[in-house]
């Protein structure tokens, strides 16, 4: 099956998921809550990537790979999200709220 | 125009009762397609023809999701969803209280037609008190004059309705959140797809409706081809009840067709109180972007129109804010509403609402300062579109909206550390 991953092509297999093939070709995908030997939640929301034709970003842990998809992992959807990152889960958005 | 669909028999004496709903025409429809054997693909074509949409919130067509549903033997289920849990939204409440026949039969309609042999109404928690008896009751009447059951009619058609309550959780109002609250787990939305019309409750294929949208369907059935389609305007077929809430003489329930202009939606519910002047309007419960009260009174209740000014029907809970509101205030308690339904599933929503709520409640203590603005502005467009639910933009849209609506409100709360209007 053939997949793009930020316009390179990639070879994937059939009930694949997205992190998994990155996984195989080597493009790294933040994730929290994904483990490949844990079944998938879906919850912390880290590795929403963008694909083309479709709104949202969507998680790459589990949405399987389609024929001819087209995988941005570095889009501005997707920085976006990175940076909600380092805004959500490393700092908080003020100290001062741990103290409310 | 005056039909009424959902909400006729709210003024009669004893509206609840069976005879009171059969002198309405209530049951002629069921009784209609199983005597003459309409078949399945015939009633939800005409569902599909009529253009009705899910009442609840997302506005789908309800005949293009029954139509979803595989055609196999397998078990299916219908479920009710009357967890009307979203602020400002009261319909269904009432639906529940006045008219629970309408709904029983608009399930029995719905089961047959998707081939579903069981149905469940799933009640709010908070309804126990009334709105949960009186359901049973109609359901036992129901049962009693053998409407519903094994062998409805002397046919071979079985079909089962249960009624189910909540806890109290916003979130089960979730189409999936409420499948898993029915199965016995936790109530928390699942990853879609699969989509429940494929594997819903138990694993097999399921139709969630709302309860406005079934109990509307009795009255489609039994009128002829197009009457539903002719009452509202093109693209938003149809009747819906509006919840006028707020700063109103007379609020309330309202059922009126799509494409009305709000002004005499307005003018039904009394006008705004103390005869002040309108501000603003929530147009479909809480979870929807606010809009400026001088640009609604410009607009129609249909789909398209609300959408055109940024906002969306959803619900049908319209909120009304007179022009002493102060905006801070309003978002503060919206957002402490999301913060603690937040099932805690996915994390932007489930940090982000505290955090909004937080700074939130900074500002209205007086210790805002103008970064926290870009900040919430910030941490809701981080939120929107990166959650499992649409509880995560519902919990967004209103801080966005609120922010670019009422800047200057804002920015005068943080340097004054008071509000602008009281």
């Amino acid at each position: 099956m053939k997949v793009f991953i930020n316009d390179k092509e990639y070879d994937a297999l059939p009930e694949e998921t997205i992190i998994q093939l990155s996984d195989r070709a080597g493009i790294h995908i933040p994730r929290f809550c994904y483990h490949k030997h844990l079944s998938v939640v879906a919850s912390c929301r880290m590795c929403l990537v963008d694909i083309e034709g479709v709104k949202n970003a969507q998680p790459a842990c589990s949405t399987p790979v389609r024929e001819d998809m087209k995988i941005y992992t570095k889009s501005k959807k997707n920085k976006r999200c990175s940076k909600k990152f380092n805004g959500v889960l490393i700092d908080k958005p003020s100290f001062r709220l741990s103290n409310l | 125009m005056n039909i009424k669909l959902c909400t006729e028999t709210f003024h009669l004496n004893n509206p609840a009762s069976l005879s009171t709903y059969v002198k309405q025409g209530g049951y002629e429809a069921w009784k209609n397609i199983v005597n003459n054997k309409i078949s399945k693909s015939e009633v939800i074509a005409k569902i599909k023809d009529s253009g009705l949409r899910g009442k609840g919130g997302a506005g789908f067509l309800t005949g293009l999701k029954w139509s979803f549903i595989p055609l196999s033997d397998s078990d299916k289920y219908l479920v009710c969803n009357s967890d009307e849990s979203e602020p400002g939204t009261c319909k269904d409440r009432d639906i529940l209280r006045y008219n629970p026949h309408s709904i029983i039969e608009g399930m029995l309609i719905a089961c047959y037609a998707i081939g579903a042999s069981t149905g469940y109404n799933y009640l709010r928690g908070e309804f126990i008190d009334e709105q949960w008896k009186v359901f049973n009751a109609a359901l036992e009447e129901a049962y009693k004059a053998e409407l519903i059951g094994n062998k409805i009619f002397s046919s071979n058609l079985t079909i089962d309705i249960y009624a189910l309550i909540g806890a109290g959780a916003y979130i089960v109002g979730e189409e999936t959140a409420m499948l898993e609250s029915i199965e016995g787990k936790r109530g928390m939305p699942r990853i879609k797809p699969p989509f429940p019309a494929i594997k819903g409750l138990f694993d097999k294929p399921t139709i969630i409706n709302n309860t406005e949208t079934l109990a509307s369907i009795p009255k489609i059935m039994l009128n002829q081809d197009g009457w539903y389609k002719n009452i509202g305007i093109n693209s938003s077929e149809g009747i819906k009840i509006f919840c006028m809430s707020g700063h109103l003489n007379k609020p309330g329930n309202f059922e009126i067709p799509l494409g009305t202009p709000f002004a005499s939606l307005l003018e039904l519910a009394g006008g705004i109180w103390k005869d002040r002047n309108i501000k603003a309007v929530i147009p479909g419960g809480s979870s929807v972007p606010v809009v400026k009260g001088d640009i609604m009174m410009g607009v129609n209740m249909d789909y398209d129109s609300i959408a055109s000014v940024g906002s969306m029907l959803g619900s049908g809970g319209v909120i009304v804010m007179d022009d002493r509101t102060c905006m801070v205030s309003v978002l503060h308690r919206i957002s402490r509403f999301y913060y603690s339904e937040s099932c805690g599933q996915c994390t932007p929503c489930r940090e982000g609402t505290g955090w909004l709520y937080k700074i939130l409640s900074n500002i209205i203590e007086g210790r805002g300062t103008n970064k926290d603005l870009d900040q919430l502005d910030r941490i809701a467009s981080q939120i929107e579109g990166h959650c499992i639910c649409a509880l995560g933009d519902a919990a967004a849209m209103p801080v966005r909206s609120f922010l670019k609506n009422f800047w200057e409100e804002f920015e005068y709360f943080v340097d004054n550390k008071r509000s602008m209007v009281i």
